[in-house]
């Protein structure tokens, strides 16, 4: 028997050509609709997240956040509670994660190892950064800020974490990439897009961010500034009516599928609740959690400018790194010295809306930050720190253009530069997340005080029968963690079921979880059951307690 | 251990820029020889007066008896020993007090005594050395001999505290500068005149850190002016010491004398040279000053930041644990051990134990502050070459590294089970079993620091951030002030491992500096400028159930706050009072001062970053400024941060009007450019 290598040799060149052609398809001019190098640069980037899930995910770090365990609740609780259904939506947080997670937490077990959310979580870091190669492609740059701009996204640690999570900022951070890109092509289009090709690349996408993250409404409001910024100009001398054309050809219809998401929502709110305004004042809704911090006095940003930037900016510096801040705004600012108001600097003001819409939360007082930079110091919503990082990737990427545009070589040189550094930077981090990665420090925080060890008893001697457990309370957020179906759960969520087992637990539950703790420092509304349980001590005279720590005790009907 | 290390660093690096010098007229012990063999004082004898002894011992359950030592002045004869001892759990159990190789006394503890009294007559035999000595064993679970056992289970502590001695005789006084600060001492009063300049209060606050370095905690220290003596430690009991500060514009003299049975040593000089020669009374060459009058005395500079430390220099020159069972050895580490804050340490363990027969399982195990970081089976070579990562969330001031051989027969010769009990078993070992021994080179063996800071701003860092300067200013030049730095040096002192070189300072140079340092008595002015956490106005916490504080604007308070300020930390006192009341506010800085250096445990006993005081309050609160609600002080100090709004629009107006200029001279230059082009096209048209 004989061996031929000549099939080997023959391979070789053939993936040096194919790597050749790939390398240079990264550096391909845009042509209509195609933007070589898109699906090699979003596969590349679910490669990545891929990886990180796989790392991070058999850690149970990515469940960190009780939040992302409320999330995965939320979406398995559609198909599998008491009352499955799209009530069971509800309202503290805006649906689409939601929804895209369903397929995935279908599988009980992709449900409660939180692989359900990495998934959706590799769709979304290859879509966003997919988008962002379009982006920079479309603005007219080349291989090396091209890949600088995704790579600034990409290979940042904060944000592969956040992408492990069922966080609603992976989804939200997708639809806005990809809606700035649809708006991109739509702004540097040779021929003319249509108002409805606008409405599938860029309302399509805003609807999506619409419906993620309110930070996708802001998104809205910056395209109805950019449409007519990009189209007035060019439209004068060719049309009687510039403005009219752009609000009715353009505007509208880019902007009719995140209005209809809006609208939806609000129906949705007042189908489901009575009230289309449930999801901001309604009893679960952020602004009735802030009212906990008003009380206490520590809401310190509301109406001081000076602190809400300065604990904000820190977020950002933190979460996005000083590098990509410092050379992100340098890069903006030299586009504006280059373009003026041109299309890379009006794409980038795009991204800086979210930006502006976060000072403006923390200054009027709509969202609470506590960073190592607050005041009072803690860990909550430190990671809204992440929602510029596209502005300062975007603009890292026009600055190293501008260098290359400038001197050619020296432009690539740099970019390699930042390349390296970007990289150095987040494996730097991974070394050490806990510490070096605020997120993710933000999650063991949250972590260390949620009722693991009240999981994992229940877990273990779990067999059968109800539990009635008040899951708005953020450290009862474990239903997850106990690897049961949720219709085993008698919860807030259930409605009338959690009502009636309130007044007549035994014939409902044989498990009751309670978190003990007052609650007075914490921005948790008291344990409904436990206050239950206080006032009325004899509806739970046949329970006998089996687990108890420091917040949390668990109680098992007696045989 | 304590004093170990301080010889060694002393030797190393303070010696470098150490100058004692005795040259005076006592040259030679001849010229005052006479002198020094005569008392310098005359007491009449008392019988039967006691003296009492701030130190107190710890002894855990079914240990080894502890033998305990106190110093008596020279002079005393002790007649008895009194004490009293307190239980940390309700384990039924026994006291044995052991005296002159005997028990003298047993005492019978019930589950639910939480203390009893102990009164030992002593013999003179019982004083060795100086010391009185005897020994504390404490026994429960019914266990008679904790020998007789490898592994038996510890019910709790016994304290020994309160502690008075009572004595015949009279305390001889001290004829020399050497013996002035003997181990006896009680108590050291620093007196300085009314008004001292800034130079003397400086001196006296490094007297009273020099002091402090020679003792360990329970020794009171004062610095009182005449006009708030009633604060000054009382010298006239047994032990007692006073020194005084004169300034004089000669060169610096020290002499010892005795006025109305106190012993006192003045030091008289310039200013300026007051402070070298208060310095000096730290340094452990005073030993050599066997004068009664000395001049030039003088000390200064400071250790140094060290990355290594060997477990000898630690005082564990060659440690050892050996026998079946269990048996440990542990090593006391502070962070101001290497004179500087210590973000993580590397721990290199170096020895050699016996062969492991095969009959035999041993193992060590090493723990860090009680935490287990590492544990290795011993049997496959007889060389220890251990290194443990200490990472920064196991570090604290003070640490201790414990390691612990435990070592279990696999079976018994005859053939019967395993373990540490049973028939015919004892930590001696069964002779069919050979002797398990693990001893480390205590040279060899070492800590490595790496420098940085190990836990939040707050007291915790100090005093190891000191680096052994103590940079000082005081805000006001009241008496008070000078007493509550005082107290508060002594206390920071008693917790660093060499001694601090005190430097006074005015506040706005310490504020406007990058130093750390301690700021006494500082006004609401100069605390915005440093930006603490708490300022001098009405604050509440956020959790007012929590907190059995809440102050309102009619509420005096003294607060101590430790915090970083531009990198630095810094350590404030400072008090408020919304009528303008400053006696009260300073009344409650002096009570907060007086609740520290009066508690049981001092420095090491505070955390957080924030103490505070009020007219209520026996003892101040411990808590974070965190757990506070911002004040408006604090808020609107980020004001200024508007500004960044302001340089962000700027820069982009700059760079959108340099744009707009630059293509507006170019739209000019390619109008003339094709006004040219068509001038030049009709004029070549217009040719024939």
């Amino acid at each position: 028997m004989s061996i031929s290598l000549a099939p080997v040799q023959a391979v070789v060149p053939v993936s040096r050509s194919r790597l050749n052609e790939l390398w240079n398809s990264l550096d391909a001019p845009v042509t209509g609709r195609r933007v070589q190098g898109t699906v090699p640069v979003a596969l590349a980037a679910m490669a990545l997240m891929t990886t990180v899930a796989v790392v991070v995910v058999p850690t149970g770090a990515n469940l960190w956040y009780p939040d992302s365990l409320s999330h995965l609740t939320v979406a398995r609780r559609i198909l599998d509670s008491n009352q499955p259904g799209f009530q069971q939506l509800g309202t503290v947080w805006l649906p689409l994660p939601h929804l895209l997670l369903l397929p995935f937490v279908a599988d009980i077990k992709l449900w409660y190892t939180g692989w359900a959310a990495a998934i959706l979580g590799i769709g979304c870091l290859g879509v966003t950064s997919a988008a962002t190669y379009r982006v920079a492609a479309r603005l007219g740059f080349r291989r090396m800020p091209r890949l600088v701009a995704v790579a600034g996204i990409a290979v940042n640690a904060n944000m592969l974490y956040l992408h492990t999570t069922a966080l609603t900022e992976p989804v939200l951070m997708a639809c806005m990439a990809a809606t700035v890109a649809g708006l991109t092509h739509w702004a540097t289009a040779s021929r003319p897009l249509s108002g409805g090709e606008l409405a599938v690349y860029a309302g399509l996408p805003a609807a999506g961010a619409c419906l993620s993250r309110y930070e996708g409404w802001i998104l809205v409001i910056s395209m109805v500034v950019f449409i007519p910024m990009i189209d007035v100009p060019r439209l004068r001398g060719q049309h009687d009516h510039p403005i009219r054309f752009t609000v009715t050809r353009r505007l509208i219809p880019a902007l009719t599928p995140p209005c209809i998401a809006v609208g939806w929502w609000l129906a949705y709110n007042y189908a489901m609740f009575g009230d289309p305004l449930d999801f901001m004042i309604g009893p679960y809704s952020a602004h009735a959690q802030q009212q906990v911090v008003v009380r206490q006095g520590t809401l310190t940003t509301q109406h001081h400018l000076g602190l809400s930037l300065y604990v904000y900016n820190w977020a950002v510096l933190d979460l996005v790194g000083w590098l990509l801040v410092v050379l992100g705004f340098l890069g903006f600012l030299i586009a504006i010295n280059r373009t003026g108001l041109g299309v890379v600097t009006l794409v980038s003001g795009l991204l800086f809306g979210t930006y502006v819409f976060e000072i403006a939360s923390l200054y009027f007082g709509q969202t609470v930050m506590f960073t190592q930079h607050s005041l009072p110091t803690g860990f909550f919503n430190v990671r809204y720190g992440i929602s510029p990082l596209p502005f300062f990737s975007l603009g890292t990427a026009a600055l190293v253009h501008f260098i290359q545009r400038w001197r050619g070589r020296l432009g690539s040189l740099a970019g390699f530069a930042v390349l390296v550094a970007v990289i150095a930077q987040a494996v730097w981090v991974a070394e050490s997340p806990v510490s070096r990665s605020p997120v993710v420090q933000e999650g063991a925080h949250l972590n260390a005080g949620r009722a693991n060890a009240a999981a994992a008893y229940l877990r273990v001697h779990y067999d059968g029968g109800g539990i009635l457990i008040d899951e708005s309370v953020a450290s009862n957020g474990i239903i997850p963690l106990v690897h049961q179906p949720v219709k085993q759960f008698v919860m807030r969520a259930s409605g009338k079921p959690f009502v009636e087992t309130l007044a007549h637990p035994t014939l409902y539950a044989r498990w009751i979880v309670v978190s003990t703790s007052t609650g007075a420092n914490s921005l948790d509304t008291p344990d409904a059951v436990f206050k239950d349980m206080e006032l009325n001590p004899q509806l739970f005279a046949a329970y006998s307690r089996v687990y108890v720590d420091p917040g949390h005790s668990i109680y098992e009907l007696n045989p | 251990m304590k004093r170990r290390f301080r010889l060694i660093t002393c030797s190393a690096v303070i010696l470098a820029s150490t100058v004692l010098v005795l040259p005076i007229d006592a040259a030679s012990a001849a010229v005052v020889g006479p002198r020094l063999e005569q008392p310098l004082g005359a007491h009449p004898t008392d019988a039967h007066r006691s003296y009492a002894v701030s130190s107190s011992f710890s002894q855990p359950s079914n240990s080894p008896a502890q033998l305990i030592r106190i110093p008596v002045p020279a002079g005393v004869q002790p007649t008895s020993v009194r004490g009293r001892l307190t239980f940390d759990s309700a384990a039924i159990g026994t006291v044995v007090v052991m005296a002159h190789g005997v028990d003298v006394q047993r005492i019978q503890k019930r589950a639910s005594d939480l203390s009893a009294r102990i009164t030992v007559a002593l013999t003179p035999e019982d004083v060795v050395g100086g010391y009185v000595q005897f020994s504390l064993e404490y026994l429960t679970n019914g266990v008679t001999d904790p020998q007789q056992f490898c592994l038996v289970p510890t019910s709790g502590t016994v304290q020994l505290s309160r502690i008075a001695i009572t004595f015949t005789g009279q305390e001889a006084d001290p004829t020399t500068l050497a013996r002035f600060f003997g181990p006896a001492v009680t108590a050291v009063s620093i007196e300085v005149p009314q008004g001292a300049s800034r130079s003397v209060e400086a001196a006296a606050l490094a007297a009273a850190s020099a002091v402090a370095h020679r003792y360990s905690r329970g020794v009171q220290i004062t610095v009182t002016e005449p006009s708030n003596a009633s604060r000054a430690a009382d010298v006239k009991q047994t032990g007692g010491r006073l020194v005084v500060l004169r300034p004089t514009s000669g060169p610096v003299r020290a002499s010892i004398d005795s006025v109305g049975g106190t012993h006192r040593l003045t030091l008289s000089g310039s200013p300026n040279g007051l402070v070298a020669a208060a310095t000096a009374l730290g340094s452990p060459y005073l030993t050599l000053a066997n004068v009664s009058n000395a001049s030039s005395l003088h000390a200064s500079g400071h250790a140094v930041p060290a990355s290594n430390l060997s477990f000898a220099d630690l005082g564990q020159p060659a440690p050892t644990v050996q026998g079946l069972g269990q048996s440990q050895f542990s090593v006391g580490v502070s962070q101001s051990n290497f004179n500087a804050a210590v973000k993580s340490m590397t721990v290199h363990l170096v020895g050699q134990h016996t062969a492991i027969p095969s009959s035999i399982s041993a193992s060590l195990q090493y723990f860090w502050n009680g935490q287990l970081v590492a544990s290795e089976l011993l049997g496959a070579t007889t060389l220890i070459d251990k290194k443990l990562r200490i990472p920064s969330t196991q570090m604290a001031a003070n640490n201790t590294l414990l390691v612990q051989l435990d070592a279990v027969p696999s079976k018994y010769v005859d053939g019967s089970g395993a373990g540490t009990s049973g028939r015919g078993f004892n930590c001696q070992g069964v002779a069919s079993f050979l002797p398990i021994i693990v001893s480390f080179d205590g040279k060899a063996s070492t800590f490595a620091a790496e420098t940085g800071t190990s836990s939040d701003p707050g007291f915790a860092r100090f005093p190891q951030v000191l680096g052994n300067v103590l940079t000082v200013a005081l805000g006001d030049t009241s008496a008070d002030t000078l007493s509550n730095a005082a107290g508060l040096i002594s206390e920071l002192q008693f917790a660093n491992a060499s001694q601090l070189a005190v430097e006074a300072v005015d506040p706005s140079t310490l504020i406007n500096s990058s130093a750390p340092g301690l700021l006494v008595g500082a006004t609401p002015q100069q605390m915005n400028q440093l930006g603490a956490p708490l300022r001098m106005a009405e604050f509440r916490s956020i959790n007012q159930g929590d907190r059995n504080f809440g102050v309102g604007v009619d509420r005096a308070f003294a607060a101590m706050e430790a915090f970083n300020q531009n990198g630095r930390d810094i350590l404030t006192l400072s008090s408020w009072a919304a009528n303008g009341d400053s006696a009260t506010a300073r009344t409650l800085e002096a009570n907060l001062i007086h609740s520290l250096t009066h508690s049981a445990y001092g420095w090491s006993a505070l955390y957080d970053n924030l103490e505070v005081l009020q007219p209520q309050d026996t003892a101040g609160v411990l808590v974070s400024s965190n757990d506070l609600v911002p004040q408006s002080a604090v808020v609107t100090g980020f004001n200024s941060y508007v500004y960044w709004i302001v340089a962000f629009v700027g820069l982009v107006v700059v760079m959108w009007l340099l744009q707009f200029g630059s293509r507006r001279r170019l739209r000019r230059r390619a109008i003339a450019m094709v006004d040219a082009q068509v001038a030049d096209q009709a004029g070549s048209d217009e040719a024939p």
